[in-house]
């Protein structure tokens, strides 16, 4: 008698605990793709015919990283660098760490 | 630390100056301060891979003397170089192992024809949400070429970096961002071809 409530005890904690997890799970996955596409589709309707590549940002991106911690407006001093890091990810991530690393020394 | 202008780096650190092994000292603890700040949120990074990083800085920083501008501090350009030659090394111990073929494989359309609705948004949004997933996903197939396609499924769907799916395409990481923005552009074009608007697209992505 004991056993049998125990075990449906035990049954209803582990469906219970089981769909929360798919819902969480789903719920992440379905979070994931809408972002992924709302990146994709800004990355694809901003494209400007005038980008410059990897070489060439990495060419300004000191000058670049520097007008950013005088606190200058980039975009306007520099908007194709800044055009270039929202679309490239490696450049972007480039910038960051450059920029904890000059606020680290500084 | 001594205190040096540009100038003064530029000429300390040439191999005949007296002040070379000083200057050399300097912009060591200089590239350790800074890179150990950059590179924290890497985790698996050991005390000698780190080391290696800086020597490696160290090296290509002077070997490149003679294309520092002066666009810059010279510190924030030495800092630069150390950057990008700790994260070519980062990417490529992480990502060495996967393979960019079968990335795509797996992954393929599959990611794209998954349902990209929230409860969160209404249920006229998420149609149009679905509608241009439908439509990227048609102009994906039947507008790029397949390395485009390869490489944006890799780089937007997986987040591999430019830089390792470039060497696995065999290419430059220039080239490849150059590949991909054609494909941009040639998806640009063909999405204003189709009926949605972009004040759609884009209100389609705005609050619930």
């Amino acid at each position: 008698m004991i056993n049998s409530f125990l075990k449906n005890v035990f049954y209803f904690l582990k469906k219970h605990f089981t769909l929360i997890s798919i819902k969480k799970r789903q719920l992440k996955k379905m979070t994931l793709n809408v972002n992924t596409l709302k990146q994709m589709v800004h990355g694809i309707m901003s494209t400007r015919s005038d980008e410059i590549g990897c070489d060439e940002c990495f060419e300004q991106l000191d000058r670049f990283v520097e007008l950013v911690l005088a606190g200058k407006n980039v975009s306007v001093a520099m908007p194709l660098v800044q055009h270039h890091l929202e679309h490239c990810p490696d450049c972007k991530e480039e910038f960051e760490m450059l920029l904890k690393a000059l606020r680290s020394i500084s | 630390m001594i205190e040096r202008t540009d100038e003064q780096w530029l000429s300390d650190l040439k191999e005949s100056s007296p002040h070379f092994d000083f200057a050399l000292k300097d912009l060591r603890i200089l590239l350790i301060k800074g890179l150990r700040a950059g590179v924290s949120k890497w985790k698996k990074i050991n005390r000698e891979d780190f080391e290696n990083i800086v020597e490696e800085s160290l090296i290509k920083i002077i070997k490149n003397l003679d294309s520092f501008k002066g666009h810059s501090r010279f510190t924030t350009w030495a800092l630069k170089i150390g950057v990008n030659t700790a994260l070519t090394e980062l990417r490529h111990r992480r990502w060495k192992d996967v393979s960019l073929d079968e990335i795509v494989e797996s992954k393929g359309m599959k990611s794209l024809l998954e349902t990209v609705s929230r409860p969160s948004y209404s249920p006229e949004k998420q149609t149009i949400q679905r509608i241009l997933m439908n439509t990227i996903n048609k102009l994906i197939r039947t507008e790029l070429t397949e390395r485009q396609r390869k490489a944006m499924l890799a780089v937007r769907f997986y987040g591999m970096p430019l830089e390792e799916v470039a060497r696995q395409m065999g290419t430059n990481r220039n080239n490849l961002y150059k590949l991909l923005h054609d494909a941009r552009l040639r998806l640009k074009e063909a999405i204003s071809k189709e009926e949605l608007s972009l004040k759609e697209i884009l209100d389609s992505f705005g609050s619930s």
